[in-house]
């Protein structure tokens, strides 16, 4: 925890960061209106959840004041959120995003909070559609669909050649759980938070929640020689996938706290890149366990079906026009070639029809 | 028995606990574990997301054992994802407030989640009622927690991580009986550390480390 006062802080506010996040906000909010018509209380579990959680946030603020004027309005914007959608089920780390979305674009003025550029219902519009384009995923009874999105880590770690895929091969990526579902918001101290507004900065607009995972990976990748030393290549770690999960995830959480921002920009640039890149795509693209969820990139999937029966049809034409000789290597790339194709097809209908 | 409350063990041990703090959100199972691993106390602590580890070795009986301790994120929400981590589990403190009536209720949930969950049934659960310092704030008794615990064959202890009462006992009393339970009964899961220094699931099996085996450094402390 930070121990600067936020004399500091309300420079590093004023950024052009914070402008930047608060602009993408509104290209996000575009006409949209909040639908108070299915308003309901909240639950008495989930008020007491927020409650537990609002009372151990914003430990990175010093004065005990401000502190607590932010605590509170963390606690009203929350129960506002699950008044308005009451089919969201609040996660604990939700309030770290929250409480990082009105620290941004807040401060405090005479002993009372003042809000940047909007007001409390534009504030709370643009949590409730961050929320509804990144995070609703998140929100559901269980947390199902965050194992899902950690599945994805290994075959992302694959496609950057790690050669340590094999530790963590077809195992969700458990230990950065905390990272992803907050955002990188879950450890923010006076300090790291420029890196963190670029982060979200970038995520938003990525306009694709993949993108953190595509970020977390590469964080990995970029810190594999550090990663390698002080954990794969340490034999007090273990070969406990668990335990080199959570060695790796705080290493890199440590080592993105120290990290130059330039540096920073470069990674997340070449992230964003990557998450639109046909290698990175195809994870996502060729996978049914993302069916109807954020990280859906809105494939059209009949689509997907026609291109692969199509590609399997040209594959199998090519090959009668060959040799029939399997020892010639092009009617042998050529086999090995539709082989794939047809196994990636089956597995896509298997895929579907389980699903 | 005697307690190590150095980490000089951490580079070198004889056997490898996994031991899981598992029980209702905001009853102090992180300070628990920072209490006991780093003799720290966190008044602004913050929330536990998903799981968080840490480590410390003890000596017992002239062994030495690490103690490798997961904390779990408390609500309900988080078992697909903390549950993942009962396996290989040989211990247990389920950990309730003794302020929060309600959580000393759920601690029957939290054995059933535990029973169901894991492949070992010889393991060492043991119940804490934190927040001991708290006593005019009461509202779970203790005769009726150690009923409870009696009923269920639970090790049982107050504590009170922030003026660090029975904290030390609590975790020592759990990985003595593991231990004294692995030396009677031949097959309980614990883990050893096998000469290549990776960690396997077996017997408890004594092993003593090559001396080039040694390390200089630290790691695989608390996450």
């Amino acid at each position: 925890m930070s121990t600067t006062e936020p004399s500091l802080k309300h420079n590093l506010k004023t950024t052009q960061d914070v402008e930047k996040l608060q602009n993408l906000l509104e290209i996000l909010i575009q006409d949209i209106v909040i639908d108070h018509k299915n308003e309901t209380l909240v639950p008495s579990s989930t008020l007491n959840q927020i409650k537990l959680d609002v009372d151990r946030s914003f430990n990175y603020i010093e004065n005990a004041t401000n502190k607590s004027l932010y605590k509170s309005l963390l606690k009203n914007t929350l129960n506002k959120v699950f008044e308005i959608k009451p089919k969201w089920f609040y996660y604990q780390g939700y309030h770290d995003i929250v409480a990082f979305f009105l620290y941004q674009l807040t401060y405090i003025e005479n002993g009372t909070v003042q809000f940047k550029k909007c007001d409390n219902d534009r504030l709370l519009l643009y949590i409730i559609v961050f929320t509804e384009n990144f995070l609703k995923d998140f929100m559901t009874k269980d947390l199902n669909n965050a194992m899902v999105y950690l599945n994805f880590i290994p075959k992302i770690l694959k496609k950057y050649n790690m050669y340590n895929y094999q530790i963590f091969k077809n195992k969700p990526f458990y230990g950065s759980i905390a990272n992803i579902i907050t955002l990188f918001t879950h450890n923010i101290s006076q300090q790291n938070i420029p890196i963190r507004l670029k982060i979200m900065s970038y995520l938003l607009e990525s306009k694709n929640i993949s993108f953190i995972l595509v970020f977390y990976t590469k964080l990995i990748s970029h810190f594999k020689l550090k990663i390698e030393e002080r954990v794969l290549n340490n034999s007090d770690s273990g070969n406990d996938p668990l335990v080199l999960q959570s060695l790796i995830n705080t290493l890199i959480t440590d080592e993105l706290d120290k990290i130059d921002l330039n540096e920073l920009e470069k990674l997340l640039k070449e992230s964003f890149d990557d998450m639109n890149s046909p290698k990175i795509q195809n994870i996502f693209k060729y996978s049914y366990e993302n069916n109807g969820l954020l990280i859906n990139f809105d494939y059209k999937r009949e689509k997907i079906i026609l291109k692969n029966t199509l590609l399997v049809a040209v594959n199998m034409i090519m090959l009668k026009k060959m040799t029939p000789d399997i020892t010639s290597p092009y009617t042998f790339a050529g086999t090995v070639l539709t082989i794939n194709n047809i196994h990636r097809l089956i597995r896509y209908y298997t895929l579907r029809y389980l699903k | 028995m005697s307690d190590a409350d150095d980490n000089q063990y951490n580079y070198d041990y004889d056997l490898l606990y996994k031991l899981v703090l598992i029980g209702d959100s905001g009853v102090g199972k992180s300070n628990l574990l920072s209490r006991y691993s780093n003799n720290d106390f966190q008044i602004n602590s913050k929330s536990t997301i998903g799981v968080e580890f840490a480590t410390k070795a003890v000596k017992v009986d002239g062994k030495i054992i690490k103690a490798q301790i997961w904390d779990t994120a408390g609500q309900e929400r988080y078992r697909a994802i903390t549950k993942a981590y009962y396996r290989g589990a040989v211990g247990a403190l389920i950990v309730y407030d003794i302020t929060n009536t309600k959580t000393y209720e759920n601690c029957s949930d939290w054995l059933n989640i535990l029973s169901t969950n894991l492949e070992n049934n010889d393991i060492v659960i043991g119940l804490i009622g934190n927040k001991k310092d708290l006593q005019h704030q009461r509202s779970v008794p203790i005769e009726e927690a150690q009923e409870f615990a009696r009923n269920n064959q639970l090790l049982f202890t107050e504590t009170s991580a922030l003026s660090n009462e029975n904290v030390e006992k609590a975790f020592t009393q759990l990985i003595t009986t593991i231990y004294e339970n692995s030396k009677h009964q031949t097959g309980i899961e614990t883990l050893t550390k096998n000469n290549n220094g990776s960690i396997d699931a077996g017997n408890t099996v004594s092993l003593t480390k090559n001396n080039k085996e040694k390390k200089s450094s630290s790691s695989g402390e608390c996450c």
